[in-house]
Protein backbone atom coordinates (compact mmCIF):
# COMPACT_ATOMS: atom_id res chain seq x y z
CA UNK A 1 0.00 0.00 0.00
CA UNK A 2 2.63 2.73 1.45
CA UNK A 3 4.86 1.46 -2.39
CA UNK A 4 1.32 1.98 -4.47
CA UNK A 5 1.08 5.26 -2.89
CA UNK A 6 4.26 6.85 -2.71
CA UNK A 7 4.91 5.77 -6.36
CA UNK A 8 1.53 7.87 -7.07
CA UNK A 9 2.79 10.81 -4.92
CA UNK A 10 3.33 13.37 -7.99
CA UNK A 11 0.66 12.39 -9.96
CA UNK A 12 -1.47 15.14 -9.37
CA UNK A 13 1.13 17.57 -10.59
CA UNK A 14 2.24 15.08 -13.22
CA UNK A 15 -1.57 15.42 -14.57
CA UNK A 16 -1.96 18.97 -14.98
CA UNK A 17 1.72 18.57 -17.03
CA UNK A 18 0.50 15.79 -19.31
CA UNK A 19 -3.37 17.55 -19.40
CA UNK A 20 -1.51 20.92 -20.50
CA UNK A 21 0.74 19.38 -22.73
CA UNK A 22 -1.79 16.92 -24.82
CA UNK A 23 -4.74 19.47 -24.62
CA UNK A 24 -6.98 17.02 -22.84
CA UNK A 25 -9.55 17.70 -20.05
CA UNK A 26 -7.53 17.05 -16.49
CA UNK A 27 -10.20 14.29 -15.57
CA UNK A 28 -9.48 12.34 -18.41
CA UNK A 29 -5.57 12.00 -16.89
CA UNK A 30 -5.67 8.71 -15.24
CA UNK A 31 -2.47 6.33 -13.52
CA UNK A 32 -3.43 4.15 -16.59
CA UNK A 33 -4.26 6.62 -19.46
CA UNK A 34 -1.56 5.81 -22.47
CA UNK A 35 -1.39 7.16 -25.77
CA UNK A 36 -3.77 4.44 -27.25
CA UNK A 37 -6.43 6.78 -25.81
CA UNK A 38 -5.50 10.35 -26.62
CA UNK A 39 -5.36 11.15 -30.43
CA UNK A 40 -2.94 14.23 -29.58
CA UNK A 41 -0.64 11.53 -28.13
CA UNK A 42 1.87 10.85 -30.73
CA UNK A 43 5.62 10.12 -30.91
CA UNK A 44 6.69 13.95 -30.81
CA UNK A 45 3.78 14.91 -28.56
CA UNK A 46 5.74 12.21 -26.26
CA UNK A 47 8.90 13.70 -26.51
CA UNK A 48 7.35 17.06 -25.67
CA UNK A 49 5.74 15.71 -22.51
CA UNK A 50 8.82 14.58 -21.78
CA UNK A 51 10.32 17.54 -21.88
CA UNK A 52 7.87 19.85 -20.41
CA UNK A 53 7.80 17.04 -17.38
CA UNK A 54 11.49 17.42 -16.94
CA UNK A 55 11.02 20.96 -17.11
CA UNK A 56 8.44 21.58 -14.59
CA UNK A 57 10.04 18.95 -12.22
CA UNK A 58 13.82 19.85 -13.08
CA UNK A 59 14.84 16.44 -13.61
CA UNK A 60 16.54 14.96 -16.43
CA UNK A 61 15.33 11.01 -17.29
CA UNK A 62 17.55 8.70 -18.67
CA UNK A 63 16.87 7.49 -22.31
CA UNK A 64 16.09 4.17 -20.84
CA UNK A 65 13.44 5.87 -18.64
CA UNK A 66 11.65 7.74 -21.48
CA UNK A 67 11.28 4.57 -23.34
CA UNK A 68 9.85 1.98 -20.84
CA UNK A 69 7.45 4.55 -19.79
CA UNK A 70 3.84 2.69 -20.57
CA UNK A 71 1.37 5.07 -19.16
CA UNK A 72 0.98 8.53 -17.07
CA UNK A 73 1.02 6.07 -13.86
CA UNK A 74 5.06 5.15 -15.02
CA UNK A 75 5.93 8.40 -15.69
CA UNK A 76 4.41 9.74 -12.18
CA UNK A 77 6.60 6.94 -10.62
CA UNK A 78 9.64 7.73 -12.44
CA UNK A 79 9.15 11.51 -11.61
CA UNK A 80 8.41 9.97 -7.72
CA UNK A 81 11.62 8.20 -8.04
CA UNK A 82 13.61 11.10 -9.18
CA UNK A 83 12.81 13.65 -6.54
CA UNK A 84 13.02 11.17 -3.95
CA UNK A 85 17.11 10.34 -4.83
CA UNK A 86 17.53 14.51 -5.55
CA UNK B 1 24.24 32.27 -67.92
CA UNK B 2 28.30 32.10 -68.45
CA UNK B 3 28.96 29.67 -70.80
CA UNK B 4 30.91 27.50 -68.39
CA UNK B 5 28.24 27.21 -66.28
CA UNK B 6 25.76 26.26 -68.94
CA UNK B 7 28.34 23.56 -69.94
CA UNK B 8 28.76 22.11 -67.06
CA UNK B 9 25.41 22.04 -65.98
CA UNK B 10 24.27 20.68 -69.35
CA UNK B 11 26.46 19.13 -71.20
CA UNK B 12 27.64 15.70 -69.03
CA UNK B 13 26.14 13.67 -69.43
CA UNK B 14 24.62 11.97 -66.28
CA UNK B 15 26.55 8.51 -66.29
CA UNK B 16 30.05 10.23 -67.13
CA UNK B 17 29.20 12.02 -63.90
CA UNK B 18 28.54 9.30 -62.28
CA UNK B 19 31.89 7.41 -63.33
CA UNK B 20 33.76 10.99 -62.75
CA UNK B 21 32.58 11.53 -58.98
CA UNK B 22 33.62 8.14 -58.19
CA UNK B 23 36.71 8.72 -59.61
CA UNK B 24 37.39 11.74 -58.04
CA UNK B 25 35.86 11.23 -54.51
CA UNK B 26 34.26 7.65 -54.20
CA UNK B 27 31.06 9.01 -53.92
CA UNK B 28 28.01 7.77 -56.20
CA UNK B 29 25.76 10.30 -57.43
CA UNK B 30 23.06 8.64 -59.09
CA UNK B 31 22.69 9.11 -63.17
CA UNK B 32 19.95 10.03 -62.75
CA UNK B 33 20.66 13.04 -60.43
CA UNK B 34 21.43 16.51 -61.61
CA UNK B 35 24.67 17.49 -59.91
CA UNK B 36 26.57 20.78 -61.08
CA UNK B 37 29.78 19.33 -62.13
CA UNK B 38 31.74 22.33 -60.37
CA UNK B 39 35.09 22.41 -58.96
CA UNK B 40 33.01 24.10 -56.04
CA UNK B 41 31.44 20.75 -55.32
CA UNK B 42 33.50 18.83 -52.57
CA UNK B 43 31.89 15.12 -51.60
CA UNK B 44 33.66 12.80 -49.28
CA UNK B 45 34.55 9.27 -49.15
CA UNK B 46 31.25 7.22 -49.32
CA UNK B 47 28.83 10.39 -50.27
CA UNK B 48 25.90 8.89 -51.96
CA UNK B 49 23.39 11.25 -54.06
CA UNK B 50 20.33 9.53 -55.73
CA UNK B 51 18.06 10.07 -58.48
CA UNK B 52 15.92 12.81 -58.72
CA UNK B 53 18.06 15.05 -56.58
CA UNK B 54 19.29 18.55 -58.18
CA UNK B 55 22.21 20.02 -56.48
CA UNK B 56 23.15 23.35 -57.18
CA UNK B 57 26.95 24.25 -56.51
CA UNK B 58 28.21 26.70 -59.43
CA UNK B 59 27.40 29.91 -58.07
CA UNK B 60 29.11 28.74 -54.13
CA UNK B 61 30.71 26.18 -52.33
CA UNK B 62 28.90 22.36 -51.54
CA UNK B 63 30.47 20.19 -49.37
CA UNK B 64 28.97 16.99 -48.35
CA UNK B 65 31.19 15.09 -45.87
CA UNK B 66 31.84 11.31 -45.70
CA UNK B 67 29.32 9.05 -45.69
CA UNK B 68 26.73 11.01 -45.59
CA UNK B 69 23.34 10.04 -47.85
CA UNK B 70 21.15 12.07 -49.72
CA UNK B 71 17.84 10.81 -50.52
CA UNK B 72 15.79 10.70 -53.93
CA UNK B 73 14.26 13.95 -55.12
CA UNK B 74 16.42 16.70 -53.07
CA UNK B 75 16.70 20.19 -53.68
CA UNK B 76 20.20 22.11 -53.01
CA UNK B 77 21.50 24.83 -54.00
CA UNK B 78 24.22 26.91 -52.39
CA UNK B 79 23.61 30.44 -53.28
CA UNK B 80 26.54 32.35 -53.21
CA UNK B 81 27.49 31.82 -49.62
CA UNK B 82 27.42 27.58 -49.94
CA UNK B 83 26.50 24.49 -47.90
CA UNK B 84 28.03 22.43 -45.70
CA UNK B 85 27.03 19.44 -44.76
CA UNK B 86 28.75 17.10 -42.23
CA UNK B 87 30.16 13.30 -42.11
CA UNK B 88 27.70 10.77 -41.40
CA UNK B 89 24.43 12.39 -42.22
CA UNK B 90 21.44 11.28 -43.58
CA UNK B 91 19.30 13.83 -45.66
CA UNK B 92 15.46 12.03 -46.25
CA UNK B 93 14.02 12.46 -49.63
CA UNK B 94 12.53 15.73 -51.05
CA UNK B 95 14.18 17.64 -48.61
CA UNK B 96 15.18 21.28 -49.64
CA UNK B 97 18.05 23.36 -48.86
CA UNK B 98 17.98 26.75 -50.09
CA UNK B 99 21.06 29.35 -49.24
CA UNK B 100 19.38 32.57 -50.55
CA UNK B 101 16.90 34.59 -49.81
CA UNK B 102 15.46 37.18 -52.53
CA UNK B 103 16.13 40.84 -51.77
CA UNK B 104 12.46 42.15 -51.51
CA UNK B 105 13.54 46.24 -49.95
CA UNK B 106 11.76 48.45 -52.37
CA UNK B 107 8.11 48.04 -53.68
CA UNK B 108 9.01 50.12 -56.68
CA UNK B 109 10.94 47.00 -58.16
CA UNK B 110 10.05 43.32 -59.53
CA UNK B 111 11.86 41.20 -56.39
CA UNK B 112 12.77 39.15 -58.92
CA UNK B 113 15.04 42.31 -60.32
CA UNK B 114 16.35 43.07 -56.68
CA UNK B 115 18.76 40.05 -56.42
CA UNK B 116 20.18 38.12 -53.10
CA UNK B 117 20.96 37.87 -49.64
CA UNK B 118 22.74 34.67 -49.13
CA UNK B 119 24.35 33.64 -45.84
CA UNK B 120 24.91 29.70 -46.10
CA UNK B 121 23.36 26.48 -44.52
CA UNK B 122 25.17 24.54 -41.81
CA UNK B 123 24.26 20.91 -40.81
CA UNK B 124 26.68 19.38 -39.25
CA UNK B 125 27.69 15.68 -38.39
CA UNK B 126 25.76 12.87 -37.70
CA UNK B 127 22.06 14.47 -38.39
CA UNK B 128 18.84 13.19 -39.83
CA UNK B 129 16.58 15.53 -41.66
CA UNK B 130 13.53 13.84 -42.23
CA UNK B 131 11.65 13.89 -45.55
CA UNK B 132 10.25 17.07 -47.14
CA UNK B 133 12.03 19.33 -44.94
CA UNK B 134 12.78 22.63 -45.81
CA UNK B 135 16.57 24.00 -44.68
CA UNK B 136 16.58 28.14 -45.34
CA UNK B 137 19.30 30.58 -45.65
CA UNK B 138 21.31 31.19 -42.46
CA UNK B 139 20.00 27.75 -40.81
CA UNK B 140 22.77 25.78 -38.76
CA UNK B 141 21.95 22.17 -37.36
CA UNK B 142 24.15 20.87 -34.60
CA UNK B 143 25.93 17.80 -34.28
CA UNK B 144 23.73 14.54 -33.54
CA UNK B 145 20.40 16.50 -34.26
CA UNK B 146 17.17 15.20 -35.83
CA UNK B 147 14.78 17.76 -38.29
CA UNK B 148 11.98 15.73 -38.27
CA UNK B 149 9.68 15.24 -41.23
CA UNK B 150 8.22 18.41 -43.28
CA UNK B 151 9.60 20.90 -40.66
CA UNK B 152 11.17 24.23 -41.73
CA UNK B 153 14.05 25.27 -40.46
CA UNK B 154 15.10 29.20 -40.67
CA UNK B 155 17.52 29.39 -37.33
CA UNK B 156 19.82 26.99 -34.97
CA UNK B 157 18.82 24.01 -34.08
CA UNK B 158 21.19 23.18 -30.99
CA UNK B 159 22.96 19.79 -31.23
CA UNK B 160 21.60 16.32 -30.39
CA UNK B 161 18.19 17.95 -30.18
CA UNK B 162 15.06 16.76 -31.99
CA UNK B 163 13.52 20.00 -33.80
CA UNK B 164 10.04 19.96 -35.24
CA UNK B 165 7.77 22.57 -36.74
CA UNK B 166 7.01 25.61 -39.11
CA UNK B 167 9.38 27.00 -37.86
CA UNK B 168 10.93 23.99 -36.24
CA UNK B 169 11.74 24.11 -32.37
CA UNK B 170 13.77 22.26 -30.42
CA UNK B 171 11.34 19.53 -28.35
CA UNK B 172 13.23 16.79 -26.77
CA UNK B 173 17.37 16.35 -26.22
CA UNK B 174 18.73 13.11 -27.30
CA UNK B 175 20.83 11.64 -23.98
Amino acid sequence: MKLASSRMDCFPEVAKVVAETLGIELQRVTPDLNADAVDTWDSLSHLRLITAVEKRFEMRMTMDEVMSLGNVGDLAAVVTRHLGTA
Amino acid sequence: MKAAKFARRFLVPGILRTILYALRFRAYVSPRAEVDFSPKLVLGRGVVISCFTKLKAADGPVEIGANTSIGPGCFISSGTAGIRIGKDTMIAANTVMVANNHVYDRLDVPMRLQGHRSVGIVVEDDVWIGANATLLDASHVGSGAIVTAGSVVSGKVPPRMIATGNPARAIFERR
